[in-house]
């Protein structure tokens, strides 16, 4: 597992800017916020680390290797990457069972069925769902579905985590409980972790390093003590 | 009780203009059960039967190739002008198959067609099983297309990206992903394709018959109408074909639970090099389903000897020849005034179905909805049958224009009261209640509340069922006499008797007014979702 260095991205769509000048360093292991309003580009952010959306400029390293750089016109597709991530509507594949689920990406990789039902299923056990590797999605709570995305994320060890605010649809005692679990599997499987989010408090609460971004552009970043007294997050626009 | 009365007089209309007409066709099949098995059973039939399957296989077969392939290209990839794409691959939608079917004869009949004139006499035969499948296919792929789009673009984009993320390449989330998703898009809209081909009159009599071919629907329309005519033969083979189109309505895959998606933009497959040939390919379906049938027709309708392409034989004659002729525009107002009649008793009809419906709770509501959308989806031969049963005798409408305008209220309503259950769905309950607490009922409350309310959703059902009743050809070609003629009968009776050209030029005078509806239809959508003020706070 190894760190993400972003550095100087830019994108815009139909030439409304979304994101310009994007620093990020994200030491491996550690677990980094974006936080910031609804449309200050944090998603754009972690979607262009993803390789969902193609930079206008910029670098992206992932691990150790270049996985975008507009300027050297190099771009390596997002299944390419080594990179899971947890999308906000969880994305459950709605025709595949939790196990189905979360065995995809070792299925993908040309795993054998046992191989590939031993590595699921120890991922199930870790975000504690064990007993329901043969429900279907429409038969599972929020936060267990919450749940199943983290282990489809996790299931191929990933050199990066996204989380594109993963709890921001969930109430508000569950989402507490839930932080807490995917801060606690973050440091058992020592991942590193992008975890986007509009909420403040979630924010203090589970980083270790937090990136302010407002109307697409870095205002600040630090760890949660040297942010906590930061202007900016006093302002009307970072309150939710 | 006031609902309560109304929803006897729906319930009674619709029991009149469908489902006793279709009884009558059930009833004439069984009075004589021996007739009935010698019938379905014989070589003839077995005969008709093979040729519906295999034609109606055939144009799914190509309308799945064309339709689904197009909805994901044109939702999920890069290639240039989306929107052009996306509006020109629908538009055959608007076109009656018949007409598609002419359109294809001025193009590739084996001596005469344009293609064969530019590419060498006999490269194409249109007089083939194999046209005629080609002719359907291209007509009814928008019904892929227009459903696998919808299901694609409500489909939550995170689905495919988070499959990107677990390491599968496009064509891998293609195959795991989409594909399984769009599962019942497919399976529903392959089914409409289906029943829609074998219940088609028009193009098979048109191409089939030069080519030999035997049709169920073609089949019922030859013994029941025609030297010899046997009303009970005619209904036995009826209740095969009605049978046979209801196949695809068991056909129903698991639907998938909808789980929550925001709305996003999703992520468009990059195509590289490939784009370029891609939307070549696309432009070559939008040239074969739209341009080449719709130039061919105009084209025809220009030309002085059919097929010389030279400037100095482009004329504007044959319009005024076509139209000077009094049987032709005679043709032309007996189809405008019966689908003016018939698109404004469905419009009333329609908003009550659809009022019972949306706005109450009466039992039954919901099986009345079925049975007012059971002629829809009665191949028009079967629905023509039945009512020539019923309006035989005692009381005889048959040969008259008046069972024209029943026949095309029974089979349209149900487009009617769909549009108009949305639009009527819309509104607020607490608008009409309000007008009530104010003192308006009955009448003035309809005309004062409910109508402004709905208009864009009434205009819009009007036009649904204007259309498809001005260019109707098989039950009014199975139900009129020889003294009335509506414009698809006079098309089909100048193609099977020598005037091509004419014939052409009719056509696309009703492609030009099917056209303009379609587009009035457009923009009627547009301003249905600008009133706001209709809608229910938070419906949104």
């Amino acid at each position: 597992m190894s760190g993400v260095v972003c550095s100087g991205l830019a994108k815009s769509f139909d030439g409304h800017s979304v994101l310009a000048d994007f620093d990020l360093e994200a030491p491996a292991g550690s677990f980094v916020s974006l936080l910031g309003p609804s449309g200050c580009g944090k998603t754009t952010a972690l979607r262009l680390v993803a390789g969902l959306e193609v930079p206008d400029a910029g670098r992206v390293e992932v691990g150790g290797r270049v996985v975008s750089d507009a300027a050297a016109q190099v771009f390596v597709a997002p299944e390419a990457r080594r990179i899971g991530m947890v999308f906000q509507s969880y994305a459950i594949w709605p025709h595949m069972t939790v196990l189905e689920n979360v065995a995809y990406p070792l299925r993908v990789r040309g795993q054998s069925r046992a191989e590939r039902t031993a590595g699921a299923r120890a991922m199930i056990a870790l975000v504690g769902l064990e007993g329901l590797e043969a429900r279907r999605p429409a038969q599972l709570s929020g936060g267990q579905q919450q749940r199943v995305a983290l282990a489809r994320g996790l299931v191929m060890e990933p050199d990066v985590l996204l989380l594109d605010e993963p709890l921001s649809n969930l109430d508000a005692a569950l989402r507490v409980r839930m932080r807490r679990d995917i801060r606690r599997i973050q440091q058992e499987t020592g991942s590193t972790v992008l975890y986007v989010t509009h909420d403040q408090e979630e924010a203090f609460a589970i980083s270790d390093r937090i990136v302010l971004l407002d109307a697409g552009r870095v205002v600040a970043a630090g760890a949660p003590e040297t942010l906590r007294a930061h202007p900016a997050l006093a302002s009307e626009g970072l309150d939710r | 009780m006031r609902p309560r009365a109304r929803f006897l007089a729906a319930a009674l209309a619709v029991g009149v203009l469908g489902v006793w007409p279709l009884a009558l066709v059930a009833g004439r099949a069984m009075e004589d059960l021996a007739l009935f098995w010698r019938t379905v059973a014989g070589p003839e039939a077995r005969e008709a039967l093979v040729g519906t399957l295999v034609l109606s296989c055939g144009a799914t077969l190509v309308a799945l190739l064309l339709g689904a392939p197009a909805a994901w290209l044109t939702t999920r990839t890069d290639i240039r002008g989306r929107g052009f794409f996306a509006s020109a691959l629908a538009l055959p939608y608007v076109v009656p198959p018949y007409i598609a079917a002419l359109a294809w004869i001025t193009l590739a009949d084996p001596d005469v067609g344009l293609l064969n004139r530019l590419l060498g006499r006999g490269a194409f035969d249109i007089f083939s099983m194999g046209g005629l499948v080609w002719v359907l296919g291209l007509s009814f792929y928008p019904y892929v297309f227009l459903t696998v789009r919808a299901a694609l673009q409500s489909a939550d984009p995170a689905l495919e990206d988070a499959a990107r993320m677990s390491g599968a390449g496009p064509w891998r989330v293609v195959r795991d992903i989409a594909l399984p998703l769009a599962r019942p898009a497919l399976l529903s809209s392959g089914g409409l394709v289906f029943m829609a081909t074998a219940s088609a009159f028009g193009a098979p009599v048109l191409i089939g018959n030069r080519a030999g071919l035997e049709f169920l629907s073609t089949r019922i329309f030859d013994v029941g109408f025609g030297d010899m005519g046997s009303l009970g033969e005619a209904s036995s083979l009826a209740c095969l074909l009605f049978a046979f189109a209801l196949v695809p309505l068991l056909v129903r895959g698991r639907q998938h639970a909808v789980l929550t998606g925001k709305a996003a933009r999703p992520t468009r497959v990059t195509l590289g090099r490939a784009r370029a040939p891609v939307e070549a390919l696309l432009a070559l379906v939008v040239m074969a389903a739209v341009v080449l049938p719709v130039g061919a027709l105009a084209l025809t309708s220009f030309l002085r000897v059919a097929g010389d392409l030279r400037p100095s034989n482009f004329t504007l004659e044959k319009f005024g020849e076509v139209l000077g002729e009094a049987r032709n525009t005679r043709a032309l107002f007996t189809s405008l005034g019966l689908a003016a009649g018939a698109a404004t008793i469905c419009a009333g009809l329609g908003f009550l179905l659809a009022w019972l419906q949306v706005k109450t709770k009466l039992r039954g509501r919901h099986v009345l909805a079925g049975l007012a959308a059971l002629p829809l989806a009665t191949p028009g031969t079967v629905l023509a049958l039945g009512l020539f049963l019923a309006w035989l005798a005692p009381i005889r409408l048959v040969y008259t224009v008046w069972i024209l305008l029943i026949a095309y209220v029974a089979k349209h309503v149900a487009l009617a009261a769909r549009a108009l259950a949305e639009g009527i769905g819309a509104v607020d309950d607490a608008l009409p209640e309000a007008a009530r607490l104010s003192g308006a009922k009955g009448l003035f409350l309809l005309r004062t509340i409910w109508l402004p309310l709905v208009l864009p959703s009434l205009l819009a059902a009007w036009f649904l069922v204007f259309m498809p009743s001005f260019s109707e050809l098989t039950m009014s070609v199975i139900l009129m006499g020889p003294e009335i003629e509506t414009i698809g009968i006079r098309m089909y009776r100048m193609r099977e008797y020598s005037s091509p050209t004419s014939a052409s030029v009719l056509a696309t005078l009703v492609l030009v007014l099917v056209l303009g509806g379609h587009v009035v239809l457009r923009l009627l959508a547009r301003r249905r979702y600008g009133g706001q003020t209709v809608r229910k706070r938070g419906a949104a």
